[in-house]
């Protein structure tokens, strides 16, 4: 029988308490788990992967709003910008590279994207990552060369149970009662292999479509033939690097003189999106306190049962006293007890948070195409079980200093 | 001898008050020798046998139990002392409620320096006919079937002294005399000294040294203990 044993005894012989202990500060756990995970994946994914774009060039309004609608289509675009500015900036020697984009159609609430058809081959929406229609790849079908053709990304695919050959006719506009273009009927030539980002979400059909939708207007129409008069919506740019990887420093010049024309602006993603969780931020922040606050109300309820286990307790802890156990076992028994009920909570908190994260993660890449993973280490994964276990240890102090001065003699047989 | 007591003084106190406990000049106990202790409820005898267990210190005079002075020892120590040398028997209440016969008797020398041994415990347990019993719960045996693991895990340790407070108090005097019997078998198979103490004339009457308490201690006829 050793010292562990009496230990695991003793937590089976109060396995209600124990149970409900561990349950409660596994929840508490699990949603500061959880909810530090999703924060820091959230922050990752609007600031450190970028989409792949270094730049979007896009018209006046909120640069905000421009990078969630080129990127993450959500928002709309502020306005448009001219064709023959997109050309002009191109040629700057810092871009390496664009691809000019037309948003503002929908079907069946997924964005409707007219696009450079470069998008598919020279577009990297990961570092070395290109889209693919390969069946390998999970992808079917081909890429669009003719005006009435479109290709799907996968999770509007899936959720439209689409099939290559099918056709639709674009909503010209992104909120419901929107105008549709009916006589245009466009046929799903491709469907994306999936990407795990939000261009699963979208359809993309060519550039010089949007100006060919029947019902646009006929200065649209011209767009499609007369350059001087054709706008977009925005374009993705790709920067020349330097050594290292680094952005040509030169991007910043360009910012400030394409942002002092009246006609565009030049946004970076990796610069805008940060400002998203200023606005956001407090969300986190009161999330995690709350889920700490739960923890912590966990450990006092364990406490609390350690407290009234003693109670019951005295004649046994008494006896072992008697059989020789010394003050420091027995105080080290309740310890070792609140320990190990701190620490399994926190374990097992860890498993249901990536849970949490596992479950909520497939949910969050279908509404939003933003990818998590149950598989990252957050900074929770870290010095949450390290804290548990202390705070574990804390709330078991004052239990085990009972135990330690627990009189002996008043808790055995009365005295003759 | 593996109990020697001179001039042990031990007083209570409470709420300002103090009253004379014990107070026995002189008092031994052999090595392997069985004495059995009888007197009233009240008279102080638990008090002794706390006394000599460690669990109460003396406030005066000196208490020897396996060569060891008592006094000289820290609490540590004397809990260490119990676990090495010596064990105790209650009334009631002796097992733990959450262990089986066998765990309760293998913590019997859990604390002591050589440790539990199963095969031993289960063994001892044979011996006090409850073989068939070793993963029953306390609550499962009966008072004398739970004095009977009381006295396995007495034994488990090998001590060289046991102490037994009223052991009998909870049992109807046939299997009274057949848990003193067993415990005076096992202890002089085991070379073990040991003190009973009891207030029932049955349970001391197979003795062969039996000490009246009354004249033993002499704060009773002080006026003290209760």
């Amino acid at each position: 029988m050793s010292f562990w044993r009496i230990v695991l005894k003793s937590l089976w012989q109060h396995r209600l308490s124990t149970a409900l202990a561990v349950i409660s500060i596994g929840l508490g756990t699990a949603l500061l788990v959880s909810a530090v995970s999703l924060s820091e994946q959230t922050h990752r994914n609007f600031t450190q992967e970028g989409l792949g774009v270094d730049a979007v060039l896009g018209p006046k309004g909120s640069p905000l709003q421009i990078a969630l609608n080129a990127l993450y289509h959500l928002e709309e675009m502020p306005g448009k910008l001219q064709w023959t500015y997109y050309q002009k900036v191109l040629k700057s020697e810092v871009v390496e590279d664009g691809i000019p984009f037309v948003t503002g159609h929908s079907y069946a609430g997924f964005r409707v994207n007219a696009i450079d058809g470069r998008f598919f081959t020279e577009f990297e929406y990961l570092p070395g990552r290109h889209f693919s229609v390969k069946p390998e790849d999970g992808g079917q079908g081909r890429l669009f060369h003719l005006r009435e053709e479109a290709v799907a990304g996968a999770e509007v695919a899936k959720a439209l149970n689409l099939r290559l050959g099918m056709t639709f006719n674009p909503t010209c506009g992104v909120n419901p009662g929107d105008p549709v273009h009916r006589n245009n009927n466009i046929t799903f030539v491709g469907i994306l292999a999936p990407t795990g980002t939000p261009h699963d979400r979208a359809i993309c059909i060519p550039l010089k479509t949007f100006c060919t939708l029947e019902g646009h207007g006929a200065d649209v129409q011209e767009m499609a033939v007369n350059e001087e008069h054709r706008e977009i919506s925005g374009a993705y740019l790709r920067i020349r690097r330097i050594r290292g990887g680094a952005l040509h420093p030169g991007i910043q010049d360009l910012k400030y003189n394409v942002n002092q024309s009246t006609q565009a602006q030049l946004v970076i993603p990796n610069e805008v999106l940060p400002r998203l969780f200023g606005i956001i931020g407090w969300v986190d922040t009161v999330l995690v306190g709350i889920a700490a606050l739960v923890t912590v109300l966990a450990l006092l309820f364990l406490f609390v049962a350690l407290i009234s286990a003693l109670r019951e307790r005295r004649r046994d802890l008494a006896l072992l006293r008697c059989l020789g156990a010394t003050r420091r076992t027995v105080f080290g028994l309740i310890l070792c007890e609140s320990l190990f009920i701190a620490v399994a909570g926190g374990a097992a908190g860890m498993l249901i948070g990536h849970g949490i994260v596992a479950a909520g993660c497939e949910m969050i890449r279908v509404e939003t195409g933003l990818r998590f993973s149950p598989f990252y280490i957050s900074q929770a994964d870290v010095f949450v079980l390290p804290a548990v276990a202390i705070l574990g240890l804390l709330a078991g102090l004052l239990p085990s200093v009972q135990a330690y001065r627990l009189g002996v003699l008043r808790n055995l047989a009365p005295i003759s | 001898m593996v109990v020697s007591i001179k001039n042990l003084r031990v007083e209570y106190r409470a709420g300002g008050d103090s009253f004379l406990a014990l107070d026995v000049p002189a008092w031994e106990v052999a090595d392997g020798e069985q004495v059995a202790i009888s007197g009233p409820s009240g008279s102080g005898k638990s008090t002794l046998l706390n006394v000599i267990a460690g669990l109460l210190p003396a406030d005066s005079g000196s208490v020897t139990v396996c060569g060891l002075e008592l006094a000289g020892l820290g609490e540590a120590e004397r809990d260490r002392f119990r676990a090495e040398h010596l064990a105790y028997i209650f009334q009631t209440f002796n097992l733990l409620q959450g262990y089986t016969a066998l765990e309760n008797v293998l913590l019997g020398a859990t604390f002591s320096a050589h440790g539990p041994d199963r095969s031993t415990a289960k063994a001892l347990l044979e011996t006090v006919g409850l073989g068939h019993r070793l993963h029953h719960a306390p609550a499962e045996l009966s008072i004398g079937e739970q004095q009977r693991v009381a006295i396995a895990r007495a034994l488990v340790k090998k001590p060289q002294l046991i102490l037994a407070d009223e052991p009998t108090g909870s049992l109807d005097p046939r299997h009274a005399d057949g848990v003193v019997a067993l415990l005076r078998d096992a202890c002089h198979e085991h070379a073990c000294a040991l003190i009973v103490v009891s207030h029932e004339a049955g349970a001391v009457s197979a003795f062969e040294r039996k000490v009246e308490f009354l004249s033993l201690n002499r704060a009773l006829a002080e006026g003290g203990a209760q």
